[in-house]
């Protein structure tokens, strides 16, 4: 199992676009990947699923993944989400 | 892209080529039907330059790639022995026999152009009717522009349906009009009429009635379709505009002259010969056959060859049997169309199956023929059936017709006035009542209507549950504007489809209502978009104009919380229409199914103007044929 807990930087939080990228980045793995936002866990590669965490600027999310390729989908999805803007 | 390079990879991802079933695609998908799908490198296919994601559905094996799918298909298909398949449009779908799929392609031509037929058969019903009851006089000019009104949409089917079968063919709809337009010109009809041999460019063209017609035009515009896509693609683009449609109309145009006329016309001559042969020898079963494939007959524009056996037998014998023929056929499509009418539990298709019985009733059948019958095809069938029941009682009672009849259907009945006038009345009504029960016994795949969901899911939930716990269902339309293709909307996200598949409207009234029976998954802090999840498993995001998350909530008004359940039609969001546009946002609002690879087909149903309520998109479920085929 792998887990990251990063902030989300950008000032419109994870709205539609940016769950997009995540849930599509996290469609590429193999293993089970959860987001967590405020005691809630949704499951990443579903887009209503992030949406629904209405994740805003300042918050702590934690990313979670289960399977043969867990590390590196935690990886990939947090380089995403430098990557794009939304957190550090 | 490369285009080639990026297939070349694709297919050594996937295992190889001998790992590949088959490969179709659609809109955005590459979808292979892989022997073993761990051999498939998801996540190094994900890498591959083009490729935005990949997905399993069912057992299929979908990558997605967008816009650029058609050509990325058309080289993996080049460098491998893959072969083409022939359906590339919707994954594997239900094995069709030959006569299914053409009334699929007819019945789809005609939606569209319904209203209009069903608007023009109503007045011509109504005027053949005055005429009958003596509050007009077939030599008044009300009467005859009347008359003009109701006949020219039948006149010039041939337009509307070169106009339709285009959008259909993927051609261009104006050069199909134009098409159908030479088919009908005054002048050829003129050339007709006079007779003789007529030849255009020493290749000689047979003489045959276009007006009316709908297989003469369907061929015309499918033939179209490969010679419009085939010059364009050998023409350079600046000399297109001109080229290609001037090239189209000179080769379609004499083609459809020269070698579908005349299978209409000498397969027509065949048909009227051998049927007169058979009344003279075979009574009875003459009237049930002709009864019974009469509607085919005019389907073809085959019945123009019978007019003049029908003339030439009134004026020879004093009589004719091909008339009551078409009487009984025209009630069978009546009758069938009315048992619909009365089954179906969608409203709107009820209601129009309900206008298209009666306007059949009064002789025109083609709304109800095509735009009804033909659609859910067992009732064309129970039509066809119902017409022949009528047909054997005609044979054995002897019913003729002794005047050439203007209107086949209630308002021309004086034409059977004889001695055998109440059978040829019992008749009919056989013809109309069995045509009802056939179809009522027979059944249909009613069109789905958002009423209708609860009871085909609860018949369905047993075997989508292997593949999906997913229901097929009919998205109303949550705003009241002008739709347009996701395609034009300015942001990627929603144009390329990677948030998933949906429409987009252009809103003319400042309100988000529900387009479904469901759940408030998610709204927005800032309320320019809503997350919604429906009781049969879709997932609806409704994001209201373009880059509107800026706005902060300013000019929005949120009716709901997250949470909590709604009902469809429920107001969701209302927002300030002029302010929005006033700050400089595109106020364009696409509605996506975000989970859109959970479904087999996602379908606009939507076309133009759109109010609350009105079916939007189709989200089906794959069929359990495709399962087996998966």
């Amino acid at each position: 199992m792998a887990e990251k807990t990063m902030t989300i930087t950008d000032e419109t939080g994870v709205h539609a676009r940016p769950a997009t990228i995540l849930v599509n980045k996290a469609g590429g793995f193999k293993s089970d990947i959860q987001l967590a936002y405020n005691g809630k866990s949704v499951n990443l590669k579903s887009i209503m699923g992030v949406m629904s965490l209405g994740i805003p600027q300042g918050a702590e999310i934690t990313i979670t993944a289960e399977g043969d390729d867990a590390d590196e989908a935690v990886n990939t999805i947090a380089a995403t989400i430098k990557s794009e803007g939304l957190g550090e | 892209m490369n285009h080639r390079k990026t297939a070349e990879e694709i297919l050594q991802l996937v295992g190889g080529e001998s790992n590949v079933q088959s490969v179709i695609h659609c809109m955005t998908r590459l979808r292979f039907n892989l022997y073993d799908n761990s051999k498939a490198d998801r996540q190094a296919l994900e890498q591959v330059d083009g490729v935005l994601g990949s997905n399993i559905s069912g057992s299929q094996f979908q990558l997605i790639i967008g816009n650029e799918v058609p050509k990325v298909y058309k080289e993996i298909i080049a460098s491998s022995g893959l072969s083409e398949s022939s359906n590339t449009q919707g994954g594997s779908k239900e094995k069709k026999n030959v006569i299914s799929s053409i009334f699929d392609v007819i019945s789809g031509v005609f939606t569209p152009i319904l209203p209009a037929i069903a608007g023009a058969g109503m007045i011509k019903g109504i005027t053949a009717l005055l005429l009958t009851l003596g509050v007009l006089q077939d030599t008044s000019q009300t009467y005859q522009i009347l008359t003009v009104i109701g006949d020219g949409a039948f006149y010039f089917l041939p337009i509307l349906l070169a106009i339709s079968a285009a959008r259909k063919f993927g051609s261009n709809p104006y050069i199909a009009a134009a098409i159908a337009a030479a088919m009908l010109h005054p002048t050829l009809t003129a050339m007709f009429a006079e007779g003789g041999d007529i030849s255009f460019a020493g290749l000689p063209v047979t003489i045959a009635t276009y007006s009316s017609t709908v297989i003469p035009i369907l061929l015309a515009i499918w033939i179209a379709s490969y010679v419009e896509k085939w010059i364009d693609r050998i023409t350079h683009a600046s000399l297109k505009l001109i080229v290609v449609p001037t090239i189209t109309l000179l080769v379609v145009v004499p083609v459809t002259l020269i070698t579908v006329g005349p299978l209409g016309a000498i397969l027509g001559d065949y048909l009227s010969t051998g049927m007169s042969f058979m009344f003279e020898h075979a009574g009875i079963f003459a009237t049930i056959l002709l009864a019974g494939t009469f509607s085919l007959i005019i389907m073809t524009g085959m019945h123009y060859a019978f007019t003049p056996i029908v003339i030439n037998n009134i004026a020879v014998n004093g009589y004719d049997y091909i008339i009551p023929a078409m009487f009984l056929a025209n009630f069978g499509q009546a009758g069938a169309a009315f048992a619909v009418a009365l089954k179906s539990k969608n409203k709107k298709f009820k209601s129009l199956s309900y206008t298209t019985a009666i306007t059949a009733v009064m002789g025109v059948t083609e709304p109800a023929m095509y735009g009804v019958n033909m659609k859910l095809k067992k009732p064309f069938v129970a039509a066809l059936i119902g017409a022949a029941i009528g047909g054997a009682l005609y044979g054995i009672a002897d019913v003729k017709a002794y005047i050439i009849a203007g209107i086949v259907g209630l308002p021309g009945i004086p034409v059977l006035i004889g001695p055998e006038f109440v059978f040829a009345l019992f008749g009919l009504l056989l013809a109309f009542v069995s045509a009802a029960v056939v179809t009522w016994i027979l059944g249909f795949e009613d069109v789905l209507s958002p009423a209708e969901e609860t009871t085909t899911a609860d018949q369905n939930t047993e075997k989508e549950a292997i593949v999906t716990e997913k229901t097929s269902e009919v998205l109303a339309s949550p705003i009241a504007g002008e739709t347009r293709p996701l395609a034009e909307v300015s942001d990627p996200t929603f144009a390329q489809e990677i948030m998933g598949k949906g429409t987009a409207i252009f809103p003319s009234v400042g309100e988000v209502v529900s387009p479904i029976d469901g759940e408030v998954v998610t709204v927005f802090a800032t309320k320019h978009a809503i997350g919604l999840k429906s009781s049969n498993g879709a997932e609806v995001l409704i994001h209201v104009g373009i880059d509107t998350v800026k706005l902060n909530g300013e000019h929005f008004t949120a009716h709901i919380e997250s949470g909590v359940k709604v009902h469809k039609g429920q107001k969701l969001l209302s927002f300030d229409k002029e302010a929005i546009q006033a700050a400089g946002y595109d106020l364009i609002t696409p509605v996506i199914i975000t989970n859109t690879a959970e479904y087999e087909d996602i379908t606009a149903l939507a076309e133009g103007t759109v109010s609350t309520g009105e079916a939007l998109l189709d989200l089906a479920v794959p069929h359990a044929a495709s399962k087996e085929a998966s």
